[in-house]
């Protein structure tokens, strides 16, 4: 099992594996996104209460749920990096804190672009767009705690334990805004979304959220082998390939 | 075309949530390459002592 | 000395207690100092009224959100530096290499830090409830939702505090990492405050803040003690 971890896990392996598997994945998203696009705003018939606004799910749910998947992925291979001290797992998380920041962000400014034409405001304190906004400051804490300390093995550890307390209250932190939101907002204002919408319209949602998990499966695996160049510049591997000519 | 464009009068609302959401994904991307590149320009530079002028 | 030499056996309690009192002590020496966090939290408050005009109903309706508000930056406030006297003066390390838990003297720590910032905040809300014409039966809510309240953000701050150790300036990092961690916090112990005020049941609200303080007192001392290593660690 450990035996199968270390070569598995070992960065020349990733590189070699990232280098060959990455521009396939790469165009396989762009695929996806051509073809959801197509569905999206094409094909699938306009929202019979919203009109045409609502294709806007077709890029903001995606985002919304990728930012979370990001941010698990991020805590799982923390996790991974405390318990078993694997450097290729911390590499994982590090590369994914941007990219999940970023789409974080387009959640909240594709959920807010939305809200404008259906709620009448940019801005509604809705439970999804305020857990949104939570998880868009923990992204940000992990990315400045991980940049301010110097010491870079030091930072990588502070941030697993931060990935890992995050992700332990974001069940807590989605409950309380869920409750909180209930309270103070009486379920007037609805989305049509959910179990009401016709398959036409479900379909190309799946197909965008294969667009995006795939656009991000690229973009870790190419980061990595960044992650990896730095880190590992002055090793026998690096320059092994250097002269193979195969970086 | 047009009509498709307009998406039922809400055309600018639909249209800048999918600019933005393109622009963020391809400035990342855009990013990406630049940072490949240059992370093997560098490693290249320190593999090979003989021909390294530091700076 | 020997290299070989034991661990002399200390009860958990004995551990608690030593570094309870030692931190009191040092805490009572520099009482002035300690409270700083008060006078925010009572400066704070009294600030609102002066912004938004003295209407006794708009203060009732807004004041358990501004007292839980203020109280939540106070306690941020005490929790930067947290450990930093202990790791410059190098006691921090010796508690590390000293083969006790070290999570039971994290946990010791952050009930004086409780003790020290948290309680005072508790004793002097009644008052400011009254400056923002909260209704005398929402008082004793208040109090106890605060005493609930504060003990989680001292547990949950001091992680933050702990991942900061070795950050200089830290202080607006560590808003960043504990500020979005308090969020349920708030949200209870405001709404506890809030359902008084509208003459509404708080059990369900304090019993959550109950709850969240046994999970905390669970799990954050592991948490601050893994956080107090790396940084213990990283070697300057």
């Amino acid at each position: 099992m450990f035996k199968w971890i270390h070569k598995f896990g070992s960065p020349p392996f990733v590189y070699g594996f990232s280098k060959a598997l990455s521009p396939w994945i790469g165009l396989a998203s762009l695929g996806l996104f051509a073809w959801g696009l197509y569905l999206g705003l094409v094909k699938a018939p306009p929202d019979y209460e919203q009109g045409e606004v609502y294709r806007i799910m077709y890029v903001h749910v995606p985002a919304a749920w990728m930012s979370m998947f990001v941010y698990v992925v991020m805590a799982i291979s923390s996790a991974v990096f405390i318990i078993w001290r694997m450097k290729l797992a911390d590499a994982v998380a590090e590369a994914s804190a941007f990219i999940g920041a970023s789409f974080t962000f387009l959640a909240l400014v594709t959920g807010s672009i939305w809200g404008r034409p259906t709620w009448g405001t940019w801005w509604e304190w809705d439970a999804r767009l305020t857990s949104e906004l939570v998880l868009l400051f923990l992204y940000l804490g992990y990315i400045a705690l991980r940049s301010a300390i110097e010491h870079p093995q030091s930072g990588a550890r502070a941030a697993a334990i931060l990935a890992i307390v995050g992700v332990v209250n974001i069940p807590i932190i989605h409950f309380s805004v869920e409750w909180w939101n209930s309270l103070h907002q009486p379920a007037s204002i609805t989305r049509a979304d959910g179990p009401t919408m016709h398959i036409s319209m479900i379909i190309p949602l799946f197909v965008m959220l294969g667009a995006f998990q795939l656009y991000y499966a690229h973009h870790l695996l190419v980061k990595l082998r960044v992650v990896m160049l730095e880190r590992d510049r002055r090793t026998k591997w690096v320059a092994e390939r250097v002269q193979n000519g195969k970086l | 075309m047009a009509e498709w464009l307009s998406m039922g009068g809400r055309g600018a609302f639909v249209w800048s949530a999918y600019g933005i959401t393109a622009f963020v994904l391809i400035v990342n991307w855009v990013w990406l390459k630049h940072q490949v590149r240059a992370a093997a320009t560098k490693s290249k530079r320190l593999a090979k002592p003989n021909k390294t002028y530091d700076t | 000395m020997s290299t070989e030499q034991e661990t002399p056996t200390v009860g958990i309690w004995q551990v608690f207690s030593t570094v309870f009192v030692r931190d009191l002590r040092i805490a009572f020496s520099s009482w002035s100092e300690g409270l700083n966090p008060l006078l925010f939290f009572v400066l704070v408050v009294s600030l609102f009224p002066l912004g938004i005009g003295p209407d006794p109903r708009l203060l009732s309706s807004i004041g358990p959100g501004v007292i839980w508000v203020s109280a939540l930056l106070a306690m941020l406030m005490s929790l930067d530096g947290l450990f930093a006297a202990d790791h410059r003066d190098g006691t921090l390390e010796q508690w590390v290499l000293s083969g006790q838990p070290l999570s039971i003297i994290a946990l010791a720590k952050v009930c004086t830090h409780w003790v020290r910032s948290g309680l005072p905040l508790v004793l002097m809300s009644p008052l400011l409830g009254v400056f923002l014409n909260l209704p005398t039966t929402a008082l004793p809510v208040l109090v106890v939702s605060l005493l609930l309240g504060t003990m989680i953000l001292s547990l949950v701050g001091a992680i933050g505090s702990a991942l900061t150790l070795t950050v200089k300036q830290g202080g607006v990092l560590l808003a960043l990492l504990v500020l979005p961690l308090s969020v349920p916090v708030l949200i209870f112990g405001a709404a506890a405050v809030q359902a008084v005020v509208e003459q509404r049941e708080a059990l369900g609200q304090l019993a959550l803040l109950g709850g969240g303080v046994m999970g905390a007192l669970a799990l954050a001392p592991v948490g601050i003690a893994a956080a107090l290593r790396v940084g213990v660690s990283s070697g300057d």
